[in-house]
């Protein structure tokens, strides 16, 4: 099994299977078009993503590499919320930080698996919530002047009733 | 370095979060919650229903039954269901034991969660074939059919003429006093929708036959006046389907009178602009095999489509028994399928050929029924029905008073079983049918089969196939 080195914004390098690194469409491509062969040292810079939420990536794609192919048929299907594995409810058991640092880590290297799992465990911090505990939650300001937040209560108690 | 934050994420993976969510009270809780978010957010719904409309369009959808769960609803059939805000309401409808209900479900459309609402005020009494449609935060439920009393030989039809209102907010029904001169007549398979603050109804079946005419109850005063119609009319029917096209049209489709019995395969428009209204009978065209079968299975309009749920083979004579005359005549509401035999006592019955060489010749057919269970079973040889949904679409049906539909090579995956007298409503990006009778063909290890009849609780939901992000 050849081994590719991947190099995390703050210069820390990881030797690991490319069978695993392969998930990331990001590095797959970045290997395909640089010729990559067994053998090479070269480091593949990954300049979005420092070393502990690389880590995580990593430990993430070693336990999913044998994962089968998503059926197109499945693909396609309308996506749930309530399909999270235990292992990646665990795996996913992080403060918010990390969370949204694998989002975007997930996001840039095109790892569509790690991508929906962490999309949908943010989807289910909203369900269920009210505006204000959405807020909460997220730390988000309320921007709304009293005049825009009331238009929108009426607005959403009413468009939805035809 | 600092921590990222939700605000971190670009906004398109915002929108694909919001996208995960069900589309209602969390969306709309979304849109609520900054500027930010309620730009990302309010987009969702929109798009979740623009994208159903076209899926639906191309046939692009797939059907998802859930059975009952715990603390789920009866089983029931000819029940009333309309939509309000995020919420399905059902109302009473036949039991499996020759009885109806008068409970109030409401199913929860982003979890798909049953509760049953204790309500206060005065309530209607257990019936069938009602109708039930949603008006600001109210739901008026209209006629109906009543079970027979126990123990009465030869009874007249039940039917009811009261107008119940259940108030959403107040969680009450209310019987609303007739303050009108017009009484209308005790109804049950007729049909209603809502047009500005009017409801209109046409038909129905009525003590001695069924009606071809068009009540309008005014929602503010709770009068009832019948509209005056020029012109020709459809003939007088019951369990035909209502649509609402716009403030001032609506279109009926299929339908069945008995007495004798006659199964309607046309579809008219009435045009409510002018007084006095008159309806026009809509060519169908190529779309006329569509509503051979289609009464029994209501139909339900998304955008600008009207979705009709047709058996692939199946004969409407069949159902004759189920609404609304089962009563008093069955001594129970489970039992074996009787088949209407269209090819003589010993014939093999072929339903699919059969039938349509009977209606092909001259529409509407009159059906003879022979009614031995001993007959059906022997002349089984058919198997199980599937529902096969068509989208018509009616976008050039008040210009150009034509309908047209996509003619789909391939067939929506997981059809259900042919089931009648379910009822179907939309949701967002979604429509829920729910309940009805099946009708389900065991086979035996011998090679014989049998025909059981099952009153179901099942929900289905049709989504679109493709997510289209």
């Amino acid at each position: 099994m050849p081994n590719i080195k991947l190099q995390s914004c703050d210069n820390e390098v990881f030797t690991i299977d490319y069978e695993v690194a392969k998930c990331s469409t990001t590095i797959k491509t970045m290997v395909d078009d640089l010729g990559l062969e067994e053998g090479d040292d070269e480091v593949v810079p990954l300049p979005n993503v420092n070393s502990s939420i690389l880590r995580k990536v990593i430990q993430w794609a070693t336990y999913h590499k044998d994962d089968p192919a998503v059926p197109e048929e499945e693909e396609n299907k309308e996506k749930r919320t309530d399909d999270i594995s235990s292992w990646d409810s665990d795996f996913l058991k992080v403060d918010q930080g990390t969370l949204f640092e694998l989002i975007l880590a997930a996001n840039y290297l095109d790892i569509k698996g790690l991508l929906d799992v962490t999309c949908k465990t943010v989807a289910n911090m909203i369900k269920g919530k009210t505006p204000e505990e959405i807020r909460k939650t997220f730390n988000i300001k309320n921007d709304f002047t009293p005049e825009e937040e009331e238009q929108i209560r009426r607005e959403n108690e009413w468009c939805e009733d035809k | 370095m600092a921590t990222s934050t939700i605000d971190d994420l670009p906004n398109e993976i915002l929108e694909y979060i919001f996208h995960l969510l069900p589309p209602y009270e969390d969306v709309r809780c979304c849109m609520a919650v900054s500027k930010k978010w309620h730009e990302i957010a309010k987009h969702v719904i929109p798009r979740v229903k623009h994208s159903f409309s076209e899926a639906l369009g191309i046939q692009n959808v797939s059907w998802e039954a859930s059975c009952s769960k715990r603390n789920s609803i009866t089983k029931r059939y000819a029940h009333s269901a309309c939509r309000h805000h995020d919420y399905m309401y059902v109302f009473g409808g036949f039991t499996s034991s020759s009885s109806s209900f008068n409970d109030l479900w409401k199913l929860n459309l982003s979890n798909k969660s049953w509760s049953r609402i204790s309500v206060d005020g005065k309530c209607p009494v257990p019936k069938a074939g009602a109708t039930m449609v949603a008006y600001k935060d109210k739901l008026i439920l209209l006629g109906g059919l009543l079970p027979p009393m126990h123990g009465v030989l030869h009874q007249n039809r039940r039917l009811s003429n009261h107008i119940h209102l259940y108030n959403i907010s107040d969680n009450r029904w209310s019987e609303v006093e007739m303050s009108s001169h017009v009484r209308i007549p005790g109804l049950a398979g007729h049909s209603a929708t809502v047009h500005k603050d009017k409801m209109i109804i046409f038909g129905g079946l009525e003590q001695r036959s069924s009606g071809n005419d068009v009540y309008s109850l005014d929602l503010c005063d709770m009068s009832w006046k019948e509209e005056i119609i020029s012109g020709e009319k459809p003939s007088p029917r019951y369990g035909h389907s209502q649509v609402f096209i716009d403030d001032n049209h609506l279109m009926i489709l299929g339908g069945v009178n008995n007495e004798p019995l006659v199964v309607f395969d046309d579809a008219w428009l009435l045009d409510m602009s002018d007084e006095p209204w008159h309806w026009s009978k809509i060519d169908l065209g190529i779309l006329a095999p569509l509503m051979k079968t289609i009464w029994c299975h209501p139909v339900c309009k998304v955008d600008k489509y009207i979705l009709i749920f047709k058996p692939t083979s199946g004969n409407p004579g069949m159902y004759a028994d189920w609404f609304p005359v089962p009563f008093p005549r069955c001594s129970s509401a489970i039992r074996t399928m009787e088949e209407v035999n269209l090819n003589g006592k010993r014939g093999i019955l072929n339903r699919a050929s059969s039938y349509d060489k009977v209606l092909d010749k001259n529409q509407p057919k009159k059906y003879a029924p022979s009614r031995s269970k001993k007959d059906c079973l022997s002349n089984s040889t058919f198997k199980s029905a599937v529902i096969e949904m068509h989208a018509i679409d009616t976008s050039n049906l008040l210009s150009q008073g034509r309908l047209s539909s996509y003619r789909n090579k391939f067939r929506p995956m997981n059809c259900p079983t042919d089931t009648i007298l379910y009822s179907v409503v939309e949701g967002n990006g979604e429509l829920i049918m729910f309940g009805g009778i099946q009708q389900d063909v065991i086979n035996y290890e011998d090679g014989t089969e049998e025909i059981e009849i099952q009153i179901i609780n099942t929900l289905r939901v049709i989504k679109v196939k493709r997510k289209i992000v």
